[in-house]
């Protein structure tokens, strides 16, 4: 039986402790170990180098996957362990593996576009790519026309829509800065 | 799980309002200038995506070990669904039709243990001391009901009650 055909599950997902769980992932990944402080000294080195030395780029970016990857199994453990206790007070019960398939579509995959975007805004700024240039070759949706989905609204009530009138159709705009061209490059849907 | 922000074919995927002549090589280009630091981000955005596809591969394996165990409890249901076919509405049940239920359990590879769960390991224990003298050992269900004497097997209704 797939999670996805199990949709009809009695967890409000909007009514969760997101941000009692949301503090609980936080203080899970701002607990750093003692003998991976080195890594993180290593961490601050590389980005403050970046301007400076391509070579170690590659380091750099390892260095932050590693990071979202371990925030990403934080946001699992939280919401697969918050989702299961829930679920225990509930009178109709969601198998675990759907819940386990909830923790992974609803809160992890979103928590990974998310991280990315900063994750990647960062490197940009830090390594001075020039806007221009990324909004040119990424920011395919820039032109694109934009099409009136349906009749203009009629101004009083009860006074049909005017039929006479020209659809407006406008063109989506350049992103302007950085956030919203990363929001545009990585939507929650592409991840 | 699709798309790859920093793919070429990203770039040179444009709709027709936007296509002006010597666009698409123009960007090409650019591409290559920048290529040094787009294979990074793209590392970036590969790594993640593995990450979430070793998650959906967990959500997966969760999935496999339910149907496995639904599959487990369907052949002890089958054990008990013979049981409660064969006795009578006062809970007896003949040796030879007990006889049955332990050759379908024996069958479907359940052990005595498994299918009998705290009562029935008592009462393996119990088999056991009487079989130690003469050197023998329970290996199957149908050795159970043999050794207790058919009826006379105790607690046939809450054992199964208790799987």
């Amino acid at each position: 039986m797939s999670p996805k055909s199990e949709r009809r599950s009695s967890i409000k997902w909007e009514e969760l402790p997101h941000p009692r769980w949301g503090l609980e992932i936080s203080r899970r990944c701002s607990f750093r170990a003692q003998k991976t402080a080195h890594l993180d000294a290593r961490g601050l080195l590389l980005r403050g180098q970046l301007r400076l030395d391509r070579s170690i780029h590659h380091e750099f970016m390892s260095h932050e996957a590693g990071e979202i990857i371990s925030e990403l199994r934080a946001c699992r453990d939280v919401y697969r362990e918050g989702l299961i206790d829930v679920n225990k007070t509930l009178s109709t019960k969601t198998p675990r593996e759907t819940l386990c398939y909830y923790a992974v579509e609803y809160a992890v995959v979103p928590r990974a576009a998310s991280l990315i975007r900063s994750t990647l805004r960062r490197y940009f700024e830090f390594s001075d790519i020039p806007f221009d240039a990324v909004q040119l070759l990424f920011d395919t949706s820039a032109g694109s026309i934009l099409f009136p989905m349906s009749e203009p609204m009629a101004t009083d009530a009860g006074r049909p829509a005017v039929s006479g009138t020209r659809p407006r159709v406008t063109t989506v705009e350049p992103a302007r800065d950085w956030p919203e061209l990363l929001q545009r490059m990585i939507s929650r849907c592409v991840v | 799980m699709c798309g790859e922000p920093f793919h070429i074919a990203r770039v040179v995927h444009r709709s027709s309002s936007q296509y002006e002549p010597g666009l698409i090589p123009q960007l090409l280009e650019l591409y290559r200038t920048q290529e040094w630091w787009i294979s990074h981000a793209g590392f970036l955005w590969d790594s993640i995506v593995e990450e979430i596809k070793r998650q959906h591969g967990e959500v997966e394996i969760e999935i496999f070990g339910r149907q496995l165990e639904v599959l487990e409890r369907t052949n002890v249901e089958k054990v008990i669904d013979l049981y409660s076919e064969l006795r009578a509405p006062d809970g007896s049940i003949s040796d030879e039709d007990l006889l049955k239920v332990a050759s379908l359990a024996d069958q479907l590879k359940l052990r005595p243990a498994e299918l009998m769960g705290k009562v029935g390991t008592d009462c393996l224990q119990l088999i056991n001391r009487k079989r130690r003298n003469r050197r023998q050992t329970i290996a199957t269900i149908l050795d159970v009901v043999s050794d207790n004497g058919g009826s006379n097997f105790p607690n046939w209704t809450s054992i199964c009650n208790m799987i």
